[in-house]
């Protein structure tokens, strides 16, 4: 069971805050309960070719990406998330998640903030997950009932213990360490299957962090036939572009609520075509739909 | 005044415990490791061939998974990297150092050279493959090379140059080469063996300018260097050279077949590792 480390720290400063008959001030961000599940599992995911994903008609949902939302928990100290299984191919395999909804960068720059990003990502509605993977067998959480993940204890032939990362995806930062992207951002990695073909793999969406904004966070997921960097995709051009993008996987806050798009939220798919058609139609949107996503002139 | 007293009387006599001890030891590289292949076609023995040797402490031997003895290794994980060897310390017996001038990356050991003069008759006479200067042109002697070292390093003082000095090795009544070495802060854990390999120089003979290098150092990293019109790194070891050595041992290399007196038994033991297991020796030339 993956457990937040600060639990105790929690737990002591809700007994300063109580001892000492403060209102406890952290209660105001915590994420609300809703119905959405705060551990499920997803199933097995077809694993997804080239050809097939290239095909995709973008108003529809092919049936090997998966679409989900996930809420808060009950216990603050517990991660929450969801898994899918894969079926290893024999090759690579690319798995990525894409969290609501997108990040961009505002531009810094004084002499050019025409032309670049002007406006500034509205980070309220914007969720994170952090994505693992491994051989199913080393998972150690229940799929559908509790989150974990891929370490095992080895025992040497001297009978010392060390911990083994079973973790297969590796995804690095920009001095090349371990890392995971940050909020609303797709994470990817490859999958080297080659010893374990036929081989059942899981890969753990684990809920970093919910959108402040309603505490339910929708996503896009798929296992992919190839590398990452062979991913497909469209820009609003109808260009076909290769690499794991925000837009690999389209209008995961549309296509995950069962009940349709909430009207506050009407402007995200527009958005979001905006965002992959390339650079600067973020700022073109912005400022043609003040307000939708977006901060208006005003607050700039 | 009195607690200060009292806690440094504590502090003398409380042990701690911890399992960590220094495990001091001796290497020694057979004649036949350091006996190779010069310039001029004959075979000389001369420690300078020695390359550097890495040595840790591990929970076994596996004589099965290679071709030559190494540690046991914990389960493999990924497709192209073999098992983590664990090991519960480690150090080296020669490190890589960079030697003032980009043709010397990853080519250079301490403890193996005296002088400026010893490494240009190494490089230019033993291996055919002479020291070049940034500019592509043979440096021809030891006061050249100095003045070079002193501009890289703003240095003053040969003592500066970790490259050069004591050596390491010393030859012993058997004709082998010896060193003592020092393992600091290793987990000890009751019946350990030392093992370790010695990293063989690249012998070209083909193309002599290409020797002198090594399989455990990569020159795509370390210290960047950027310059005018110089950019290069230093180079520095395989950060796993210790957890993953089969990803680095190739034929030529010399590695220790984990014999009874390189098991430690007690941390006051002195275990003896010997390098007497020749890999593909022969083959490589």
């Amino acid at each position: 069971m993956r457990t937040h480390g600060n639990l105790a720290l929690g737990a002591l400063l809700a007994l300063s805050g109580l001892a000492s008959g403060c209102t406890n001030v952290r209660d105001g961000f915590r994420p609300v309960l809703t119905d959405a599940p705060f551990v499920y599992d997803i199933g097995e995911l077809r694993v997804i070719g080239a050809e097939e994903l290239a095909g995709v008609d973008p108003s529809t949902v092919p049936d090997a990406v998966h679409y989900g939302q996930l809420g808060a928990g009950e216990n603050a100290g517990l991660y929450g998330g969801a898994t899918f299984q894969f079926r290893a191919t024999g090759s690579s395999v690319c798995v990525v998640v894409d969290p609501e909804a997108m990040f961009w960068n505002k531009e810094i720059s004084t002499q050019s903030n025409t032309v670049q990003y002007k406006f500034e990502d509205i980070f309220e509605d914007d969720g994170d997950l952090d994505l693992s993977a491994g051989l199913a067998a080393y998972y150690t959480g229940s799929p559908g009932s509790e989150i974990g993940d891929f370490s095992a204890v080895y025992d040497d032939p001297a009978g010392v213990e060390h911990e083994l990362a079973f973790n297969e995806c590796i995804q690095t930062g920009y001095f090349g360490d371990p890392a995971h992207a940050g909020r609303a951002t797709v994470e990817y990695c490859d999958i080297d299957t080659s010893l374990h073909s036929g081989v059942m793999y899981t890969a753990v969406l684990e809920t970093f962090a919910l959108p402040i904004d309603d505490s339910i966070l929708n996503f896009g997921a798929l296992a992919f036939d190839g590398r990452c960097a062979d991913l497909p995709w469209y820009d609003s051009n109808g260009a076909l572009l290769a690499g794991a993008s925000e837009c690999v996987i389209p209008n995961e806050v549309e296509y995950a609520d069962a009940n349709g798009i909430p009207e506050e939220k009407a402007w995200f798919p527009e958005l979001e075509r905006a965002y992959c058609s390339g650079v600067g139609k973020v700022n073109t949107f912005c400022k043609d739909n003040p307000g939708a996503g977006c901060q208006s002139e005003e607050e700039l | 005044m009195a607690p200060t007293i009292l806690i440094l009387a504590l502090g003398c006599a409380y042990n701690e415990e911890l399992p960590e001890k220094d495990i001091l030891g001796t290497v020694i590289v057979p004649a036949a490791a350091a006996t190779r292949l010069q310039a001029d076609g004959t075979t000389a023995t001369d420690p300078r061939f020695i390359g550097p040797i890495f040595l840790g402490a591990y929970s076994g031997i596996d004589t099965v998974s290679f071709g030559y003895p190494h540690p046991s290794m914990g389960p493999i994980v990924t497709a192209d990297t073999p098992g983590d060897a664990f090991p519960y310390g480690g150090t080296t017996v020669g490190r890589y150092d960079f030697a003032c001038y980009e043709s010397l990356a990853c080519k250079v050991v301490t403890g193996r050279f005296s002088d400026y003069n010893d490494m240009l008759e190494y490089f230019g006479t033993v291996l055919g493959s002479p020291i070049q200067d940034d500019n592509g042109a043979d440096v021809a002697n030891g006061s050249t090379f100095q003045q070079a070292c002193y501009d890289y390093f703003y240095a003053t003082s040969d003592q500066e140059m970790a490259f050069l000095g004591d050596l390491d090795f010393a030859l012993n009544a058997d004709g082998d080469f010896e060193a003592a070495f020092v393992m600091p802060h290793t987990v000890f854990v009751e019946g350990m063996t030392i093992w370790g390999w010695m990293d063989a120089p690249e012998i070209v003979p083909a193309n002599p300018t290409e020797s002198g290098g090594f399989s455990s150092c990569d020159v795509s990293t370390g210290r960047e260097f950027d310059q005018y019109d110089e950019n290069f790194r230093e180079g520095r070891v395989y950060f796993d050279a210790l957890n993953t050595p089969s990803q680095y041992i190739y034929a030529g290399d010399w590695v220790a077949s984990g014999a009874e007196e390189a098991v430690v038994n007690s941390p006051d033991d002195k275990p003896v590792v010997r390098l007497d297991f020749g890999f593909g020796v022969g083959e490589a030339e």
